[in-house]
């Protein structure tokens, strides 16, 4: 028995690497990259373990890739391919049980019910869940078992890949010893060293402190989350809201000038407003910026009244807007603050902005119906097919939404 | 130059004059204030005039002792934080050489860098020919300027509604002002206006710049529009005006709220007005960013009608606040507000009683006491 908070946590092996190699089955067995863009300035985002096997992980750059893996193939990402498999892998989990939590493109937590608690079914479950997820995909996942979902996402760390990895309450904290720390999840770099600075080095001096010790590391209550989370314990999530919906994105080298990083930013916009609407928020403030090579950064922010409407955003964007000429702009960012539901911020007074709230969810329907440029700015006529679907990692853009 | 002046008094007028000043400008010369030095017989006045290149203030220290008339013009900051340190001096003494500023006390010298006077625009004055004008005293113009700046919008977004118009017609004056989800209306009397109806938007600095000059309730107050200006001279007109505000107007127009106010309303409820914020207040305590409603709930129980206003905020609690009604038309009703909009209004009420009037829970509910103050505010949704 697990107790009461068991959970199955799933995540597929290598996944935009392997999505490539079953997609192209000339690349089956091979050493793979993944690139964002076809330049040789880029870096891999992805990599196969073939590839891994040789030096290559995610971050190198292309030309340490070549150098290392003279035989690698550097594959420009697909994201709409990565979010469409991604759907059908969450159909072919759902055939099994349901989603407690989709944690990024590649990673699902699903908690158990009270019949699934014993080692025997949670792993007979797991086996049908790896089985569905190859069968709908063609895709080798890991999967991990234990008493919460973070150590369950340990688990299915421990056997990639195409692992099962079962973590029993009873084989606590022993069963951790041969991690390093920052194989926790939510242990990074800046962690890390708050926790070497405390004199903690391994796992096992870590399950060691009591609860106060690791509050005082942490300085938060977060460090009592990690105590019993090393215990087996089930620690519910801490409830958070959405507070802003942003967009970022990398220029590819046609579209690094002025002219195009204003249409870019344009349709950022478009699509932030659209998600805001989507989730069912008004956004309070406005933040854009332009990183350049060659000049500094380029950022402007305005309060904007709680708003769902595009136009009420691009003609706020039209005042931030510098009017000069930008140097070399390389990325562009585009974020929504200070959600408020849109209830809570109540109904425009003046007919006039009704009716520019009610088009705007006019156009998201018929979006949502005939896809999602069926209806879009006549501003970016002609500009949709240069932006590039954002590389999804951990939020996975809705593919209903402007691209 | 070189004046001695009473430091309290030099002191209230850079406060106000720096009011006006840019906090940011690409031209150091408009963080400046300039100061001229005049004489009129035996009596000497200090003038003080700040701008932003939005607004300008002039205004007019009196009791200077003007041994040397000149000007000159130096950054308002450090010459307020140096006339604000100097609190053991009844005087001091301003000496302008070239383009710095000396400034003297018993113990003390400051010598301050400035800018040629001649870089600063020119001072604001009142026109004569303006297209309308209008008089006002003091305290009228006082109370519809509070009774509405504080629903102005915020942002800069929506730059016709970032000021307050100003409605002028014989010896009518009214005041509108929305941020797009309420509305606050106020209405009074002039004492002399404009024979055809006048109309202008003017910035929410300029009009809170305008309460901070009003210092004798009894004082008029002329306002004039220009094509592009208005421009407030306070001091009877017959004299010199004791200070002259002069913005430029916010351009666009305004959005039709005449249409917006509700004349249908068939539930009125009429309550003390100390009770009522008092009540909403409290409520408002165990609200949240994503709960920023209280909900209204208005029984007509015969006699005694009452109203309750509860909140609730997730993982916080709950709270119900009962407010006697002093009466009541009008099936019951509930109905949800963001409780800072109804405290925002019921701040700037002077009546003792005041009416709120509602349609259904999602129109507007409109806060009058009787014709001098309109609000109208939207609901927000509960669920």
């Amino acid at each position: 028995m697990f107790g009461s908070g068991s959970w199955l946590f799933v995540d597929v092996d290598a996944y935009f690497a392997q999505v490539e190699q079953v997609a192209r089955p000339a690349l089956a067995g091979r050493p793979v990259g993944i690139v964002p863009t076809a330049v040789e300035t880029t870096c891999c985002i992805a990599t196969s373990y073939e590839a891994k096997r040789h030096g290559v992980k995610t971050g190198c750059p292309v030309r340490e890739a070549r150098r290392l893996c003279p035989g690698i193939a550097l594959v420009q990402s697909r994201p709409e391919l990565y979010i469409r498999t991604h759907a059908r892998i969450l159909e072919a989990i759902r055939t099994c049980l349901p989603i407690t939590r989709v944690c990024s493109i590649d990673e699902a937590a699903c908690r158990l019910g009270a019949n699934e608690r014993t080692a025997e079914d949670a792993l007979a479950l797991a086996r049908r869940v790896k089985a569905a997820v190859r069968g709908a995909t063609g895709l080798t996942c890991s999967v991990g078992v234990a008493p919460n979902d973070v150590l369950a996402k340990v688990a299915s760390e421990m056997g990639k890949p195409d692992g099962l990895t079962l973590i029993r309450r009873e084989d606590l904290p022993e069963r951790l010893f041969g991690l390093a720390l920052d194989d926790l999840p939510g242990i990074g770099p800046r962690m890390l060293t708050r926790l070497h600075a405390h004199g903690v080095h391994d796992t096992r001096r870590l399950c060691s402190l009591s609860e106060a010790d690791l509050a005082g590391i942490w300085k938060s209550v977060e460090g009592r989350r990690w105590w019993r989370r090393l215990r087996g314990m089930d620690v519910p999530p801490v409830a958070t809201r959405t507070r802003s919906v942003g967009h970022q994105r990398i220029l590819p080298p046609a579209l690094r000038n002025t002219a195009s990083v204003r249409a870019m930013l344009v349709h950022l916009i478009c699509k932030a407003a659209a998600r805001a609407r989507r989730k069912g928020y008004a956004a309070q403030r406005l933040s854009v910026g332009v990183r350049c090579l060659d000049q500094p950064a380029w950022w402007a922010s305005a309060a904007v009244p709680a708003t769902q409407s595009t136009h009420t955003l691009l003609r706020v964007f039209g005042a931030l807007w510098p009017g000069a000429e930008l140097r070399s702009p390389i990325r562009v960012d585009v974020t929504l603050h200070e959600l408020l539901p849109v209830g809570v911020a109540g109904e425009p007074l003046f007919p006039a902005a009704r009716a520019e709230r009610d088009l705007w969810r006019a156009v998201d329907r018929i979006n949502a119906k005939h896809g999602r440029h069926a209806v879009y700015l006549g501003a970016l006529h002609g500009t949709l097919d240069a932006v590039p679907v954002r590389i999804p990692f951990s939020s996975i853009p809705d593919l209903e939404l402007p691209a | 130059m070189k004046a001695v002046c009473d430091r309290a008094a030099l002191l209230d007028a850079i406060t106000l004059a720096s009011g006006a000043v840019a906090q940011r400008s690409p031209r150091p010369q408009l963080q400046c204030v300039h100061l001229a030095a005049t004489r009129d017989g035996d009596a000497g006045a200090l003038t003080l005039v700040g701008a932003d290149g939005e607004v300008a203030l002039s205004l007019s220290t009196l009791n200077v002792d003007v041994q040397a008339p000149g000007e000159c013009l130096v950054p308002a900051d450090k010459l307020r934080q140096i006339v604000a340190a100097e609190d053991a001096e009844p005087t001091l003494t301003l000496a302008a050489d070239g383009d710095a500023l000396t400034i003297t006390g018993a113990d003390a010298r400051f010598n301050v860098f400035g800018y040629p006077a001649g870089d600063f625009p020119a001072p604001p004055a009142f026109p004569t020919d303006a297209g309308a004008t209008l008089g006002v005293r003091s305290d009228d113009l006082a109370r519809l300027i509070n009774t509405c700046v504080f629903a102005t919008a915020r942002e800069n977004s929506r730059y016709a509604i970032n000021g307050v118009l100003v409605v002028a017609e014989q010896k009518t004056v009214q005041m509108v002002a929305t941020d797009g989800r309420r509305l606050a209306l106020a209405r009074g009397a002039a004492l002399t206006g404009p024979a055809e109806p006048a109309r202008c938007i003017i910035p929410t600095k300029a009009l809170n710049q305008t309460l901070k000059l009003i210092n004798d309730p009894d004082e008029p107050v002329r306002l004039a529009i220009t094509e592009n200006q208005a421009v407030l001279a306070f001091g009877h007109p017959e004299e010199a005006p004791r200070a002259v505000l002069a913005s430029n107007l916010v351009e666009g127009a305004f959005p039709p709220y005449e249409d917006v106010i509700p004349r249908d309303q068939d539930k009125k409820a009429v309550f003390d007005t100390a009770r009522l914020i008092s009540a909403v207040r409290r409520a408002a305590i165990l609200t949240n960013e994503d709960s920023r409603g209280v909900r209204l709930a208005l029984t007509p129980d015969g006699d005694a009608p009452t109203m309750a206003i509860t909140s609730r905020a997730a993982e916080m609690g709950e709270a119900e606040i009962t407010v006697p009604v002093e009466s009541y038309t009008g099936d019951a009703i509930e109905i949800g507000f963001n409780p800072q909009f109804i405290i925002d209004a019921l701040k700037v009420v002077d009546e003792a009683q005041v009416t709120l009037e509602l349609k259904a829970p999602n129109k507007p509910g409109l806060i009058r006491t009787g014709p001098e103050f309109t609000y109208i505010v939207m609901p927000v949704n509960l669920q």
